[in-house]
């Protein structure tokens, strides 16, 4: 459970990262660098919450309560 | 019942309020407060009362204090990560007792900087907003908010929290006024072999990730400048490795400081002894040459072929408007360059003369900071503009002032809440 | 969908700076801010001196590189060639104002109330405007403009934001002129769709050799200069405004 729900963290908080950004922010194409808006407003907000949910595995991996190892 | 028999049991001086130290925290509050005051008149009646004005037309410089001191607090966030992965990386235990001081450091530092970048917005409030809402990605401010605001503090603070818990859980077995603090940042550590393993693994892998945002952090940071093809003087691949060079410099060089004033509050032998102090000089020293051939790179090569442009930013830097702060910042970064190697060669450190090199070339690097960012808009305009000029006023300085304060306040009370020292391993102090 | 440019005649220009003051009071902007400036140039030494003079709007350039590094894309580049900053969305970080290679920007560095080109909340304004009221406020600055549907136009709206040479917008959607080109007494400035063969910047730019400033940054300019000269490395700025608030 532990394990699960850590490595699920990281996988979410990086999806989320790479969808924010190559989906909903970054420019593609060849007239791209003018353009002005997100995709979906608040993409960066969603980009910051996928780094700290990477991170934030961290500190699930190591304060899940005991009972949570038997799963 | 004596509470203070009871907290001068707690090592590290921690829950111990000494008068010395409630002096300087009353100091640093009093020299917070007067920053305050100038940031909202700032704010209020707007950044007319700073020194900057307009490029151009105007003859100012549109980033100034501010932007310098943004740049030189995400420097000194340089610390704390490259301590920790060496001692994890590279087993260095004899560097253990820095590791959490370094921490610390590096979280102090980064929200230091993230204030000041707010400081410096026309619209701050909508600037926070705004930024989480629109950021953009071809902006360079993009990795400076995202990773380096949002992820690279983030996950110190995560770091940080880890490898405090199994001394918060030691200090909460004692009965003191601060035991809720201590429960809270232990958050159920039991010290069980399972918890330790997991601590080790853990503690690992975040900072093997954490290091690869140091080197974004700083060159992003560097890229802001270097990416301008506007801007004499800024445009240059050499920005961003030197942003991260500088940062190391100046991160080291706090570090020294910092670990001197520790050694010299804590009452016992905390294994801050001259073998710590004589790895940082070595480590100081090697950053101060990479910096100093960065330097005589970066001169050579607008020397030789830059531009007309570049070449007047040049010249004003080395015996013009701006000479006075560069060779002074060459003299504080040169200098204890020579005094490290001597102590190198001769194996014989000195702290106060390491300290005395920490304070010198941190000087330097803000006297560098400020030399990137300001001399490239009063005499670097590609098109005829008369030269300008800028001196910041007292509004900027204690805006300024009061972010060191605030960071030196933050520091302070961290001291008397958890070690700033890692407990040895038995767990008693 | 028109692609707009301007063409300065410097061979025309003769630095009366009439396009500075028309700017000025189109846009209402602030004191010592300048979105049409002109240079007044002397080079060479005495007694061999030249004089130029250096029309400077801002260059609306296709490479913006303002446009590239605004952290919240207010400053952004519309279909039909205007680079445009939303003053809404500007949060204030000064960045475009060095990324610019031309020195165009101008940040709103107080409250402007104080400083507009007329004063229109001062009770003695009926004086100043010869009886005329209300004062000349124009009331097209504070409308929404283009199909993105953003406040772009006017300048000294509130402080803390940025502001630049918008090509009057506001005057360029009803089919009019800026109010620079409207206003040169010689017909200095030239401004249009460059992509109308028949019209006046395309003849120009088939018929006449032309430069445009600073073209080795690579921004690609949408204002190109007839006749005269760049501005070479000893080109000296002389008259200046009186522009430090």
């Amino acid at each position: 459970m532990r394990k699960r729900l850590t490595i699920g963290m990281i996988v979410v908080g990086i999806a989320l990262m790479a969808i924010s950004y190559f989906v909903l922010s970054a420019p593609w194409g060849v007239e791209s660098v003018a353009n002005s808006n997100p995709r979906m407003q608040f993409a960066p907000l969603v980009f910051v919450v996928g780094v700290m949910m990477t991170f934030g595995s961290a500190l699930v991996y190591e304060m899940l309560p005991d009972r949570f190892d038997r799963d | 019942m004596s509470t203070a028999t009871q907290e001068a049991r707690l090592p590290r001086g921690v829950g111990r309020l000494t008068r010395g130290w409630t002096i300087f925290i009353l100091a640093m509050v009093a020299i917070s407060a007067l920053g305050w005051i100038a940031y909202i008149r700032e704010f209020t009646q707007g950044m007319t009362v700073t020194g900057m004005r307009n490029v151009g037309t105007m003859g100012g410089a549109t980033w100034g204090l501010y932007i310098t001191f943004v740049v030189y607090f995400v420097g000194v966030s340089f610390a704390g990560i490259t301590i920790a992965a060496v001692i994890r990386l590279f087993k260095l235990d004899h560097l253990r007792p820095l590791a959490r001081m370094a921490e610390v450091l590096t979280v102090v530092s980064l929200i230091l900087g993230a204030i000041a970048i707010v400081a410096d917005l026309g619209q701050p409030l909508r600037g926070m907003i705004n930024l989480f809402r629109y950021a953009r990605p071809q902006s360079p401010f993009f990795g400076t908010f995202t990773l380096v605001i949002s992820g690279y503090l983030f996950a110190s603070l995560v770091y940080l929290w880890l490898t405090s818990r199994r001394d918060a859980a030691v200090l909460a077995q004692r009965p003191s006024r601060l035991r809720w603090i201590h429960k809270i940042v232990a958050a159920g550590y039991t010290d069980t072999p399972a918890e330790r393993e997991r601590h080790s693994k853990t503690t690992f892998w975040l900072a093997i990730s954490i290091l690869p945002m140091l080197v974004v952090a700083h060159s992003t940071l560097g890229f802001v400048f270097g990416l301008q093809v506007g801007r004499p003087g800024w445009y240059s691949a050499l920005q961003a490795p030197a942003f991260v060079v500088l940062a190391g410099v100046s991160g080291t060089g706090v570090l020294i400081v910092l670990a001197a004033i520790v050694r010299k509050m804590m009452v016992r032998d905390v294994g801050l002894n001259l073998q710590v102090f004589a790895w940082l000089g070595r480590f100081l020293m090697l950053l101060l040459f990479v910096y100093v051939y960065f330097m005589v790179t970066e001169l050579l090569t607008s020397t030789y072929a830059g531009s007309e442009r570049e070449l007047q930013v040049t010249r004003e830097m080395l015996w013009g408007e701006y000479s006075w702060i560069f060779w002074s910042a060459v003299i504080m970064l040169v200098i204890p360059l020579l005094g490290l190697t001597i102590q190198a060669i001769r194996r014989s450190w000195s702290i106060p003369w390491l300290v005395v090199s920490g304070i010198a070339v941190n000087l330097g690097a803000i006297g560098k900071r400020y030399l990137i960012a300001v001399p490239s808009q009063t005499h670097g305009q590609l098109l005829p503009y008369v030269d300008g000029s800028y001196t910041p006023t007292w509004v900027e300085f204690a805006v300024v002032a009061s972010l060191l304060a605030f960071g030196a306040l933050v520091i302070g009370v961290f001291m008397k809440v958890l070690p700033i020292v890692e407990l040895e391993e038995t767990g008693h102090a | 969908m028109a692609k707009y440019a301007m063409a300065v005649d410097l061979d025309r220009c003769q630095g009366c700076r009439a396009c500075m003051e028309a700017c000025k009071i189109e846009n209402n902007t602030v004191q010592s801010v300048f979105w049409m400036y002109v240079f007044r140039l002397e080079s060479g030494e005495y007694p061999d001196t030249k004089m130029s003079f250096l029309p400077r709007p801002c260059q609306h350039c296709d490479n913006a590189p303002c446009v590239k590094v605004c952290p919240v894309g207010a400053r952004y580049k519309r279909q039909d060639g205007l680079v445009l900053t939303d003053f809404e969305r500007c949060i204030g970080c000064r960045y475009c104002e060095l990324a610019c290679p031309y020195g165009v920007n101008y940040f709103n560095w107080t409250k402007p109330e104080r400083r507009q080109y007329l004063d229109f909340d001062d009770p003695g304004i009926a004086a100043v405007t010869g009886g005329v009221l209300p004062p000349y406020q124009n009331p097209d600055l504070a409308v929404k403009h283009g199909e993105e549907q953003r406040l772009t136009a006017g300048g000294g709206h509130f402080k803390g934001v940025m502001e630049k040479c918008t090509f009057c917008v506001h005057r360029v959607e009803k089919g009019l002129q800026p109010a620079c080109v409207a206003t040169c007494p010689v017909g200095a400035l030239v401004f249009g769709d460059v992509e109308d063969e028949s019209g006046e910047v395309a003849r120009m730019l088939r018929d006449r050799a032309h430069f445009r400033l600073l073209e080795e940054a690579g921004t690609r300019p949408s204002v190109m200069y007839f006749g005269g000269a760049p501005p070479t490395g000893d080109s000296k700025e002389i008259e200046t405004v009186k522009a430090r608030v």
